[in-house]
This record gives structure tokens, sequence and C-alpha cells, in this order.
């Protein structure tokens, strides 16, 4: 109420004042003469208010037109109710401005009638008749002393004034004046009124020409009747000047009211009448400013009432529009009781709601992303290959050990059909073709090897399948998850290995060395001691157990060596040294063999055992030359950056047939060899030494004929071999 | 062009027909001297007007509408390059109405309740100064008198007060006159007081 009352309070103490000055400006109209100075500055200020109402409107209809133009909130709701105000309001307005007009026309119209004017012209008439008569009596009696007067000598007729006076007929007052108005003698009835009024110049005009005057006049008191007659007096006695006589007769009180009241009451007729054109225009005039005022009030308040209903919609659709925007909690204040107040408070719950909602929803969402961290975090850590395929064969999640173990990047795995796997990589085609068929199948679980042929390299992948239930999202998808088993079964092979050759030298060796001395005894006691043939059979046949034995130690010394264990001296130090050692003596023993060094420089520092190190590049470079009947041998090393790591490659090339296919799978597996006499475990020994040393080993046929067997050794990071 | 040519004049003609009522009478007022009397320390000043009434006010007279004249009168003190400084001002309040019963126009002095009575209106323009002498007191720096008579507007009544705003037949106005003060043998020793 308070807050109404502040915010109305200067509106309706405007309304009041227009309505004020409305009914003073009426007022004036109507000849109230305290109003009558205030009519134009009423008028005026009225004119003002139109004006400032009027510019008030044009803003509001500027602003309106503006936000329309602009499709704000709520401004069609505000535009309609203007409308709906305006098209109620005005009509109603319009016909009583009608009706106050036709009103006002015939309102004034019916202050006169020709009656009216009859009778007042009649009863002035009458008046003036009345008075006439009273004039030409009183001018008879003036007549009649001034003849008294014309007997006497000039000095009687002032001394016998007074004693005129009281046969005067009534006069108050009785003037002796010379010809230019200055007054000889003077007789008052009332001897407190020493002054006479002079007579109009007029009138002392008309008596020099020896005419009369007499004439009705207003005085202080009524009304009086002024005469004025010549003095026939002899001119030698009064030195040739004319006198005169002034009388003044009052008209009786009661007729001087009436006549006055005739004379007031036709004049106010007669004004009325004069004005009746300007009245009418003037109420007019007062009634547009009346109907402009109620208009542009009705069309201010339409536009404040609009505001009012409005507002709560405007916050309302400000509030849905945040809403939509995802700001949830936007709280509107509730300013009514009424449905708009109860709108908005039930607007406010929901947006409560929705924002406790939203943070649930929130929350969860937080959670749910965390466990997809962590499950992501779990997946990028496993060894094990990974991959999520949707019934469309659309990988939908794949971790990076199944990207390392496919050989592919892993941006090129996630959303990607199943089958572009193998376009990728033709040796995968194999494993595409078997989850392809496991989806088909719709087996629930299954475990299944592959084998991957890659140029050289065959792989052995362990792949199981798990098919997602019915009811989680990737319905009908597959999770495959598969290992690379070919490093472990080469692990397996090689401890197999290791352990066959510490038996063998074990069991071997021993029994050897009193075969050879045995051989050797028998050789030294019997062979001088048989004859000639037998002789030289014993000693071939001990020749023979001799050598062989020997053959036997050596190879049991190869296999001891593989099956020791690893006793590395490893320090820092570049390889390109070593490869230039080993290739200097090994060209010493054997001149026809050319070899072309491409070694990097400047070179990387490695963490070698120089005397492993020696051993393996003999064992290759031996293996190289056994191998072909060309002499030449290539030897390169390079410099790759993996990541953060840097490895060296060395590759030895030769240029002979290259190495059997079917061998190339167990070319580092001991006693595989193609060469006659070979013992098998050259290049098993060298994977061996690289293997100590973190490095990988392969070997390929050159395109262009020939084997090659690639080393890959680790660097020594930069800062390690800054160190003292 | 033509119809251009048709619109401007059908907007003079409505221009003029708007204005024609305003222009069409012209009532003039003006001083045209004054008499001025240095007489026991005051200045009687009595103006001689020059008067051009038109119809409209007349029949306003006839149709009962007392007129209210202000006739203003001020001593001044005239310095070069400088505003005029007022030292006495005085007003008198002249009323003219017609007397229908005897046919008469009367001139009163609202200020002294004196009154005069006319047969003709041209005899009571010419005497409206003689009735409202101006009466200033002396002052020693006073160098001029300023006149002024016009008709109190606001005194008309109120339905008559709009039109007769834009009716230059009821601008009686003579504006300011001024005139110079004679030489006065005793001239006034003390500006504030009257002499004797």
């Amino acid at each position: 109420m308070k807050r109404f009352l502040k915010r109305s309070l200067p509106t309706f103490v405007i309304i009041a004042f227009l309505l004020g000055a409305l009914y003073w400006l009426g007022e004036a109209i109507q000849g109230r003469e305290q109003f009558n100075r205030m009519y134009l500055w009423l008028f005026g200020a009225s004119i003002l208010a139109v004006a400032i109402l009027s510019l008030v409107i044009i803003q509001r209809l500027i602003w309106l037109f503006l936000k329309r133009r602009n499709n704000a909130p709520g401004i069609h709701l505000t535009s309609r109710l203007v409308a709906t105000f305006i098209t109620l309001s005005l009509p109603p307005i319009l016909i009583l401005y009608l009706f106050a007009n036709q009103f006002v026309d015939r309102y004034v119209d019916s202050w006169f009638s020709s009656d009216t004017e009859k009778a007042l012209r009649d009863s002035l008439s009458l008046g003036q008749i009345f008075l006439e008569t009273q004039t030409r009596r009183n001018l008879g009696i003036s007549k009649r002393l001034a003849r008294q007067l014309a007997e006497m000598n000039p000095a009687a007729q002032i001394i016998r004034l007074d004693s005129l006076l009281d046969d005067a007929g009534g006069a108050i007052s009785l003037s002796l004046l010379d010809d230019n108005g200055t007054i000889l003698a003077n007789s008052n009835l009332d001897p407190f009124s020493l002054q006479t009024s002079l007579p109009p110049q007029q009138a002392l005009q008309n008596v020099r020409h020896g005419q009369t005057y007499a004439r009705v006049e207003p005085a202080e008191k009524g009304l009086q009747i002024r005469t004025l007659v010549p003095v026939a007096t002899n001119a030698l006695q009064t030195s040739g000047r004319q006198r005169f006589l002034q009388a003044l007769f009052p008209v009786p009180p009661a007729y001087s009211a009436l006549a006055n009241n005739i004379e007031t009451t036709y004049h106010d007729y007669k004004r009325q009448a004069y004005q009746r054109t300007q009245v009418k225009q003037t109420f007019i005039i007062i009634l547009t400013i009346v109907l402009l005022l109620s208009v542009l009030l009705a069309l201010l308040r339409a536009f404040s009432a609009a505001r009012q209903l409005v507002a709560p919609v405007r916050l309302l659709s400000e509030a849905t529009q945040s809403i939509a925007k995802g700001e949830f909690g936007h709280r509107i204040p509730v300013e009514s009781s009424d449905e708009l107040g109860f709108l908005v408070q039930s607007f406010n719950t929901m947006s409560s709601q929705l924002a406790a909602s939203s943070a649930l929803a929130h929350r969860s969402q937080v959670e749910a992303e965390s466990q997809r961290w962590y499950l992501q975090s779990v997946l990028s850590h496993l060894s094990s290959g990974v991959l999520s395929i949707d019934k469309n064969q659309r990988i939908l999640m794949a971790n990076a050990a199944a990207a390392a173990i496919l050989h592919l990047d892993l941006k090129d795995l996630v959303n990607q059909d199943l089958e572009f796997l193998s376009h990728k990589n033709h040796a995968l085609q194999p494993l595409v073709d078997l989850i392809l068929k496991k989806l088909a199948d719709r087996s629930d679980e299954w475990q299944q090897e592959v084998l991957l042929a890659e140029d050289s390299f065959r792989r052995i992948l362990v792949v199981r399948g798990s098919r997602i239930p019915e009811r989680e999202q990737e319905e009908g998808g597959l999770v495959v998850v598969f290992d690379d088993e070919t490093v472990l079964n080469q692990a397996q092979r090689d401890a197999a290995w290791g352990e066959v050759a510490r038996r063998l030298a074990h069991e071997v060796k021993n029994p050897l060395t009193p075969i050879q001395l045995s051989a050797e005894r028998l050789r030294l006691r019997f062979l001088s001691r048989m004859a000639p043939e037998d002789a030289e059979i014993m000693s071939r046949t001990t020749d023979t157990i001799i050598s062989q034995v020997e053959t036997l130690k050596t190879l049991v010394n190869a296999f001891s060596d593989y099956a020791k264990a690893p006793q590395l001296k490893r320090e820092p130090g570049g390889l390109n040294q070593l490869v230039r050692e080993a290739v200097n003596l090994y060209a010493l023993s054997h001149p026809g063999i050319t070899f072309e060094l491409d070694l990097n420089e400047p070179e990387p520092v490695l963490l070698l055992d120089k005397n492993r190190i020696q051993q393996l590049l003999t064992n290759l470079i031996k293996n190289a030359q056994e191998s072909q009947s060309d002499t030449r041998i290539a030897i390169a090393t390079q410099t790759q950056q993996q990541g953060t790591e840097k490895t060296l490659v060395l590759t030895i090339r030769d240029h002979g047939p290259g190495f059997d296919e079917n061998t190339l799978e167990h070319l580092f597996e001991p006693y595989v060899t193609t060469k006659t006499g070979g013992s098998g475990l050259g290049l098993a020994i060298v994977k061996k030494i690289v293997e100590e040393h973190g490095g990988s080993i392969r070997a390929y046929n050159h395109p262009e004929g020939g084997a090659v067997v690639e080393i890959r050794l680790p660097v020594l990071p930069l800062k390690d071999t800054e160190k003292p | 062009m033509v119809n251009l040519q048709t619109h401007r004049l059908l907007f003079l003609l409505l221009w003029w027909a708007l204005l024609f009522p305003a222009f069409a009478h012209a009532s003039s007022l003006a001083i045209t001297s004054a008499s001025i009397r240095f007489h026991n320390g005051w200045w009687e000043v009595t103006p001689v007007f020059l008067w051009q009434i038109d119809p409209p006010v007349i029949e306003a007279i006839h149709s009962g509408v007392a007129l209210r004249f202000q006739l203003k009168g001020r001593l001044i003190q005239q310095a070069p390059l400088w505003w005029d400084k007022i030292l006495e001002n005085q007003n008198q309040n002249l009323e003219v109405r017609y007397f229908s019963l005897s046919k008469q126009y009367l001139l009163k002095n609202r200020n002294t309740g004196q009154q005069r009575s006319f047969l003709q209106l041209d005899n009571l323009w010419k005497h409206i100064g003689q009735l409202a002498p101006v009466r200033l007191p002396a002052h020693r720096h006073a160098n001029s008198v300023e006149l002024r008579l016009r008709l109190d507007t606001g005194a008309l009544p109120a339905a008559m007060q709009l039109p007769t705003l834009l009716d230059r037949a009821w601008h009686l106005d003579s504006g300011w006159r001024s005139f110079p003060l004679p030489p006065v043998q005793n001239s006034p020793r003390d500006a504030n007081k009257p002499l004797p």
C-alpha cells in the first residue's frame, strides 16, 4: 500500500491539480473575477501539461516501436494491452466529448432568449424614459432658478444662491460658474460636502452656445441628474463673462437602485451576448484540453498498467531463457499475490528443482567422467590391447596398447570401421576376419590365436572376445582383448634353449676330456706295438676320436657361452670405433672382402660392453661373409628419434641370396642355420647380446637382394652422458 | 509542377485566412507629449495620448465590457553606457465603461475614485490623461520620466482573454515613452525627501 501510494501519489497530485485548473478555468469563463487574472496562466499550464504528456506518450510509443523491432520479451503483450486500453477508453471519452460540446452549446444558448432581451431592453427604455422625465423636470427647475438669478445683480446672485437651494425642487447642490468653468459660488445641501464636481467640457461647450445640458450620471451613491443652464445676466455687470447655473439632483434611492439594477443586468446580458461565441469557443477549448488530458492520461495509464502486468511475464521470459541457457536456479521476486504472483512462485519452485536436478546430473556426469577417465587410465596402462566394437562394426574405444600391438595410431582406431584396420595394415586381415566372424556368430565369449604375417615378422596374437549384453549401451557389440604372445613365445623358447645348452654343456662336456685322454693314451700305448696295418687303423681312429672330441668341445663351449648368464661391463661409448676395429680385424684375416661403411657422425653415446659388442659384430660379419659369394658387406649406423627416446640403428647387409623364408621366423633360435658345419648359435648369441643391451634385432631380405640384419640399441640420454 | 504551385497557392491562402482576423483590425495607442510640472517637490506628469480605437473594442465597450487601463510612470536616472536606474514609479488604474441609461461614457480613476462622464468616446480618450496625472516624488539624480499606458487584458472577461491575445485590435499599449525632466530652479537637494 505504501509503495503504491509512493508511486502513485505524484500522478494523483498532478491529476488533482489539472482537474482543479480545469475547474478554475470553467469558473473564470463564467465570470468569477478572482479567477479572471489566473485564466491565461491556468490555460497555459493546461496546454503545458498536454504538451508534456504528449511528449511522454511519444517517447513511450517510440520505446514501444523500438522494443517491437528488437522483439523484446513481453513487448507484444504490452502492445496488445495498450491497444486494448485505448480501444476501451477512447470511445467513451470521445462520445462524452461530443455530448459535452453539444451540451455546452445548448447551455450557452439557453442563457439568451429574445423575450429576455426584449424585456431587458424595455426595462432599459422604461428607465431611460423615467430618467428623461426626471431630467426634463429638473431642467425646468434649473431654468426657473436661472431666470430668478438673472433678475438679480451678479453680487446678489452669489449671496442668494443658498436661499434658492431651498426652493430648488430637490436639488442637493447649486453652483454658479463662469464661462471658463470656474465655480463662482456654490451651495450644497450637505454642509460637509465642500467639493463640487465640475461639469463635463461638452456641457460647458453646449451652454456657451446658449444651449442647456441635462444628463443622468452615476454618483457616489446611486444616480444623479446634472443640469447646466445659462444665466441671462447683464453682460456689462459681469465684465462680459457669461454665467451658468449647475444643479445636481439626486435620483431617489429607490429609483436609483432599480435603475442601477436595470443598467447592471442589461450590461451583463449584453456582455454575455457579445461573448456568446467566445464563451462557446473557450468551453470547447477547455473540453478539448480535458479530452486530450483524459486520452493522454489514459494512454499513460495504459502504458503503466501494461508495464506492471508485463513485468512478471518479461521476467519469466528472461528467466526461461536463462534456464534454457543452462543457468538454473534463477529466481524472480514475487511482488504480488495474484495469479501472476502464483505463477512466479511456481516458476521459482520449478527453477529450484531444476537447479537441484541439474546439480545432481552434473555430479553424476562428473562421477561418470571420473569413472571413464579411470577406465581409460586403467586401459592405457594395460599391456593387452582392448577394442570395443559396436554391432555396426565401428570401433568405439581402443587403448594405447591396442594401437601399439596393431602398429597403428590410436586416432586411426577410434570411431573407424573395423575393416579400416585391414585397409591401413593388410597384415591385420586375419584379426579383422576373426572379429567379424565372431560378431556375425553372436558368440558370447571366445578365445583364439591369430597369426599375423607382417613382412619378415610373424606375430601371434591371443585374442579373447566377450559379447556386450543387450541391455548395455553398445548392445550387440564386442569387447576384444588381445595380447602379442610372440615375445612371450620367443622368451619361452630362448629359456628352453638356454636350459638345453646349459645341460648339454654340463652333461656332454665332462665326458669329453676323458674320452680325448683315453684316445690319446690308447694311441701312445698301443700304436708302437701294433702291426703297421693295425697301427694305421689305430692312428686314424684315434685321430678321428680326438678331432671329433675337439669338435664336440667347441660345440659345447659355444652352447656354454650361449647359456652363460650375462656378466656385462657396460660403459658409455660409441659404436663406430668398435665397428671399425671389427672391420679392420676381419679385413686383415680376410683380405678379399670389401666393407662399405656408412657410419653416423657425430655418433651418439651408448652404454656398451665392448667385448660383447665386438663378439656381436664379429659374428654378424662372419655370418655375412660366409653366406655369400659376393665380397661386399655394407655396414651403416643411423640415429632415429622415437618419441623422447633415441635409438641407434645398425644394419649389416650382404649381397648374397638372402634368408630362407622358412627359417626367417626362427632365425635367431639356436641351432638354426643354413650353413654346413655351422653351430647354429651365432645369430642366437647376437640376439642375446642385443637383448642384454636393451635393444632389438630383426632380419629381413633386402628388396634389391641380400640379407639385412637390423639392430636397434638405445642411445644414452644426453644428461647421462654429461655426468662425470 | 502545376500541382505544386496549386498547393503553394492553397497553402498561402490558408495561411492568410488564419492570420487575417489577427491583422484585420489594428488599434494603436501612443503617447504624443506630456506636460511635466514641478510642484511642491513632486513631478506632475500629464500625458497626451493619440488614440485609434478599432470597432471591435468600441463594440465591446457598448456591450458593457469595462476596459481597464494601467498608466505607469517612473522616474529614471539615465546613465551613459549603463542600464537606467528606476528611482520611483507610480501606477494609475483607469476604467472606461458605457452607461446605457444616460448614454454616456464613464472614466473612473480606480486609485482615487474620481470619475467623469463623456457624451462622446473621443472626448474620453482625449481627456484620459487629465483625470490621472502621474505624480512622482523628486529625486536629485532623476533626469527623465517614462510613461506607459496599456490595456489590462487580464481584467477582461476570461472568455475574451484568449481571442484578444491574438487580435491586434486589442493590442492597446503605448510602450514606454521617455521625457526629459525640465530644469528646476530649486532642484531637490535630498533625493529621498520631497522638497518643501
